[in-house]
């Protein structure tokens, strides 16, 4: 529903749009912990990588990686699997995880003498059946697209995140869905993008994701939507995620842990 | 519930009558315009032997009641030629008086006679009229005459910006506004998502906005009243009136049903932006259009009927992804009757319906939603004495809402259908307000209205531990939607919730001398229905929502003090007033809060407080060939949600944060000058406070993208808003009476071509991944000509 909200806003904005200088006061930096374990059908799985870093100013270019920190994965045994940290790029990678589907799993981070610690499920995702290629879509249907169509799980409430990478964007684009007005029914997306062409490779992941991801994740495509921040939408709200700084629990950090299995498909326009 | 006040009224009954010794009579009638036979409101009548003044009320009737002997009435109206009038008064008389309108055509031209000074002696205040004739001179966008835009320049009134629906007085919401069009509610007052408002401005015959000290015989909305009267049609001959803009073109048509005794008026409009489109090719199309119709009937001296009529509609269709319409639907019948020369009575009956619908081919989605109300009213003016007026009355509505209808499109679509959970409430009211003269200087108003609220089954009610519909999830730190415990099932009728409010509204005016008076007011609101909206205006799918036991009805305290006066031979009058209001349960709503099609409301909703206060000043100069006002409004708009307990962060860690529209500045500057009578000249400069807004204070890497974190809610501003607008008017034939009368109307919006910015967004460019910050504007230059017609 906000999507037709935006495109309405879309049609009224798009022509008076001007990049402006803003000057913009800074907070101090934060810690973040990338913690998104991806299970892509199909293979082990076995290596996964949590990425630390610092927040900074909106307009600074560079991210500030974290070096130095201590970062495991239990499951519900108490296997423990590391994570070593690659120099220089705070990337902090594990060979050997072991993901188990809707198994519960704890990630603790041990960073400046204080611990961080979140809890979360490894989600099951369903496959994509199919993708269909679309000519006739956007306002004057001209825009190239694909529809994507899967199976909700049935006589339960499922949360999806699909993650788009396209040749016109350098970073991929979020976006969020649920079950509720399609139950146990079949799941369509449609993605459009102006800028898509003939030959164009286009990359698409499923990821079933939990209820509170979904609502966190929810506020990050928000936010980060192009639009984003427009008349009709509503106030800009900050995501706050699952890792709990254990030492002080009214502090906390940016990021999320979350587990999915995936379900990856390329495909090229036509 | 309601006895105490039938016998106060019946008090005030045998009180009145009680202390008469002396022969009194009455004169009484109805004020029309000679050449419309429009009735008038508001037309000021004054006995200068006895120094009292009355006012026709909204139909045009007046009551004086004074002691056998001889008197001058004068009577006086804004555009109109004053008349006067010797009588002697030794048994009642019916006077009705037909005033001679002081302009040639569509425009008024001002003569020295015509007195537009401040209204000093009554106890009203916050109070704003515009004349039609006043709001069609103003420079508008794209030459569309436009009610709700033109209110935007009087003090304390605001918008959230160029191109927004509705608007937001003395920093209140704009789901806090009465919209009333002949006595009935409008729901949503703009066409095109707010470029536009629904009033078709030929069909309106007089508006008047109410700020504060609002009367008891309004309720169910805490900030204002916009009072709406449409024309009743000429009684005499048939006419024909209209125009042609770019936007849009009109056309109305009135005249008798039986000569002198009925009338008839019918006015359309449409709007034709989007065959444009279709010539360019391009499939899409955004339209409106709407129909204003109204009959009158005097079935004798003392019985009128009024049925009147409005429908009204919005269709968007981009290329079949999705169709969009929406509109409202009002049905009305009134019925005047005069029980004695004192009493006048108006009993209303009204129907009105808001209807939304929306399909959305590509997930196969077809969308309804809507609320009908029926409303009851029976009001009472009582002209008791010349320093007594009540008026009394009763009030009952009954609302249906329907928050969601959730179809598949066809065959093929993956969409289940779904009926959320429609709502019922039933809203009574009885008030009284008394008019009393203490002194020659001294006049005040008082009353009260009590309303009740009751929420109605059938309807299966959430219920949740502690009666908590929102739960705050310690370790995270954000509030969440609770899990009902259970459910309770209400029958039909069954009562859910209920509440009852005293609201009492007081004000006096004390008169330093002739020209300077001082006033001050308070009143209690209570608004029962909520505007379920997380965006800075309101949009069309936004949903009213009764209260229940999660969604408690808001309360509003307001008190003012003003000083006005009219000087230098009432050539210029001034009114400053200061306001304070405070509001109880406010809404506002969870971080990530998903409104549209959540069936389960209550679990998104913080209940909080509000608060706002101003200073409002206005000087106008009234007469002369420039005529025209400066308005400046200094306020702050601010609203808190502290956490339930002391673990909780609210929202802005239960600080005070500045609403959506606040806007601490507010300057407005509109003139008309008149050169001859075939030419006149308007202009407007409007200088506002950028609106709030929220900004990143920081950004951070997270799955391959950069998230901003934003800072305190609405603590930064939009850059400063302004814009000048111009227009000219030409009559070519000003002295002509009969036949095709035409008058052009030219103008240029935003003659600087200011980009003011609607917002500023903050994004990632796309194809170098730097962060930028975006600003979005909506109206540069436009200039526009419209060309009206009469015959």
């Amino acid at each position: 529903m906000k999507k037709i909200v935006l495109i309405m806003s879309v049609l009224v904005f798009a022509s008076c749009e001007k990049v402006v200088k803003i000057d913009l006061k800074d907070a101090p930096p934060k810690l973040v912990i990338d913690a998104s374990i991806i299970w892509q059908k199909g293979t082990s799985g076995n290596q996964q990588t949590v990425k630390l870093s610092t927040s900074t100013g909106y307009f600074q270019s560079l991210i500030p990686k974290v070096a130095g920190a201590t970062v495991s994965i239990t499951n519900s045994v108490n296997t423990v699997f590391n994570f070593i940290e690659v120099p220089n790029t705070g990337n902090y990678i594990c060979n050997n995880f072991v993901p188990v589907l809707n198994e519960k799993y704890t990630l603790t981070v041990k960073y400046n003498n204080l611990t961080y610690k979140a809890e979360e499920i490894l989600t099951p995702t369903p496959i994509i059946n199919e993708i269909e290629q679309r000519n006739d879509l956007g306002f004057n249907s001209d825009a190239i697209g694909i529809k994507i169509d899967f199976n909700d799980f049935p006589n339960q409430n499922n949360y999806y995140l699909f993650s788009f990478v396209v040749p016109s964007k350098i970073f991929p684009e979020y976006q969020v869905l649920d079950d509720q007005y399609n139950q146990g029914s079949k799941m369509s997306w449609l993605y459009a993008d102006t800028a898509l062409k003939i030959k164009d490779k286009l990359a698409l992941t499923l990821f079933g994701i939990s209820k509170p991801y979904f609502n966190y994740m929810n506020i990050i495509v928000r936010n980060t939507a192009s639009g984003a921040g427009n008349p009709f939408q509503s106030p800009p709200a900050n995501a706050r995620g699952n890792i709990v700084n254990i030492n002080d629990p009214n502090d906390f950090v940016y990021g999320y842990f979350s587990l999915s299995e995936s379900d990856r498909k390329e495909y090229s326009i036509k | 519930m309601n006895m105490r006040f039938i016998t106060l009224l019946l008090f005030f009954n045998f009180f009145s009558n009680y202390g008469i010794s002396q022969e009194k009579f009455t004169i009484n009638g109805v004020i029309r315009d000679i050449k419309s036979t429009e009735t008038l409101i508001g037309v000021n009548l004054f006995i200068e032997e006895a120094k009292i003044g009355v006012t026709t009320n909204e139909y045009g009737f007046y009551s004086i009641t004074l002691p056998k002997g001889s008197y001058t009435m004068r009577v006086s109206f804004v555009g109109y030629a004053p008349v006067e009038e010797k009588f002697y008064l030794d048994k009642n008389i019916v006077q009705n008086w037909q005033l001679s309108s002081a302009n040639n055509f569509l425009t008024a031209i001002t003569v020295e006679s015509n007195k537009k000074r401040s209204e000093i002696r009554k106890p009203e205040m916050s109070v704003n009229r515009l004349s039609i004739q006043t709001i069609k001179q103003m420079p508008v966008v794209l030459g569309e005459v436009d009610i709700i835009k033109s209110i935007l320049l009087l003090p304390g009134v605001t918008n959230a910006g160029e191109g927004q629906s509705g608007f937001n007085v003395r920093g209140g919401g704009a789901d806090q506004n009465l919209i009333l069009l002949d006595e009935a509610t409008i729901y949503n007052s703009s066409h095109l998502f707010g470029f536009v408002s629904v009033f078709n401005s030929d069909a309106i015959k007089d508006l008047k906005l109410y700020k504060g000290g609002i009367p008891a015989r309004f309720g169910g909305r805490l900030s204002s009243v916009l009072d709406i009267y449409q024309k009743e049609g000429n009684n005499e001959k048939t006419q024909f009136s209209g125009g042609i803009g770019i936007v849009s073109s009109r056309l109305l048509a009135e005249g008798p049903i039986v000569k002198e005794k009925g009338s008839f008026l019918v006015a359309g409009r449409a709007s034709y932006g989007h065959l444009f489109l279709k010539l360019s090719g391009n499939k899409n199309s955004a339209y409106f259009y709407d129909l204003n119709t109204k009959m009158n009937y005097k079935i004798n001296q003392k019985n009128n009927l009024y049925l009147s009529g409005y429908f009204g509609r919005d269709v968007f269709d981009v290329n079949g992804i999705f169709t969009n319409i929406y509109g409202n639907s009002v049905f009305n019948l009134r019925w005047n009757h005069l029980f004695s020369k004192k009493l006048f009575s108006n009993l209303s009956l009204i129907y009105n319906d808001y209807d939304y619908g929306l399909k959305v081919g590509f997930v196969g989605l077809d969308w309804k939603l809507g609320i009908q109300n029926f409303n009851l009213k029976y009001d009472f003016k009582h002209y008791l004495g010349n320093s007594l007026k009540l008026t009394y009355g009763v009030n009952t509505q009954y609302y249906n809402f329907n928050p969601g209808t959730v179809m598949p499109i066809d065959e093929k679509s993956g969409i289940i259908a779904r009926q959320l959970d429609k709502k019922y409430a039933f809203e009574p009211a009885v008030y009284f307000d008394v008019e009393q003269k203490i002194s020659a200087n001294l006049m005040v108003n008082y009353g009260l209205r009590n309303s009740a609220f009751y929420r109605l089954g059938s309807q299966t009610i959430n219920l949740y531990n502690n009666d908590q519909s929102v739960v705050f999830n310690n370790a995270a730190k954000i509030y969440e939607r609770a899990i009902p415990v259970g459910t309770k099932y209400y029958g039909k009728n069954e009562t859910i919730a209920s509440f009852n409010n005293f609201e009492p509204r007081f004000s006096f005016s004390y008169m330093l001398n002739n020209n300077h008076s001082v006033k001050a007011s308070y009143n209690r609101m209570a608004q029962y229905l909520h505007l379920i909206s997380n965006t800075q205006s309101p949009t069309p799918l936004d949903l009213w929502t009764p209260s229940d036991n999660y969604l408690k009805p808001q309360i509003l305290d307001q008190f003012a003090i003003g000083y006005f006066s009219n000087f230098k031979n009432d050539q210029y009058s001034v009114e400053i007033e200061a306001f304070y209001k405070k509001i109880q349960n406010r809404i506002d709503y969870i971080d990530g809060a998903e409104l549209i099609a959540n069936n389960d409301i209550e679990q998104v909703i913080l209940n909080g407080k509000a608060r706002s206060y101003g200073l409002e000043m206005m000087v106008r100069k009234n007469t002369g060939k420039l005529t025209g006002w400066v308005s400046y409004t200094l306020s702050r708009s601010e609203q808190q949600i502290v956490g339930r307990t002391p673990n909780e962060t609210g929202i802005n860690n239960g600080k005070w944060y500045n609403t959506a529209y606040d806007k601490l500045h507010n300057l407005s500057v509109t003139g008309n000058y008149t050169k001859n009578n075939k030419w006149s000249f308007g202009f407007i400069f409007s200088l506002q406070s950028g609106q709030p807004t929220t900004v990143p204070e920081a950004k951070y890497d997270y799955r391959g993208i950069n998230v901003p974190s934003f800072g305190s809610r609405n603590a930064n501003r939009l850059p400063l808003y302004h814009h000048l607008d111009v227009s000219a008017t030409y009559i070519p034939k000003p002295n002509k009476i009969k036949g095709w009368r035409g008058e052009w109307v030219f103008g240029i919006y935003n003659l600087y071509n200011r980009q003011n910015a609607a917002s500023i967004s903050f994004r990632q460019n796309q194809k170098t991944a730097v962060n930028e910050a975006v600003r979005f504007s909506i109206f540069g230059i436009i200039p526009s000509v419209t060309y009206n017609f009469k015959f």
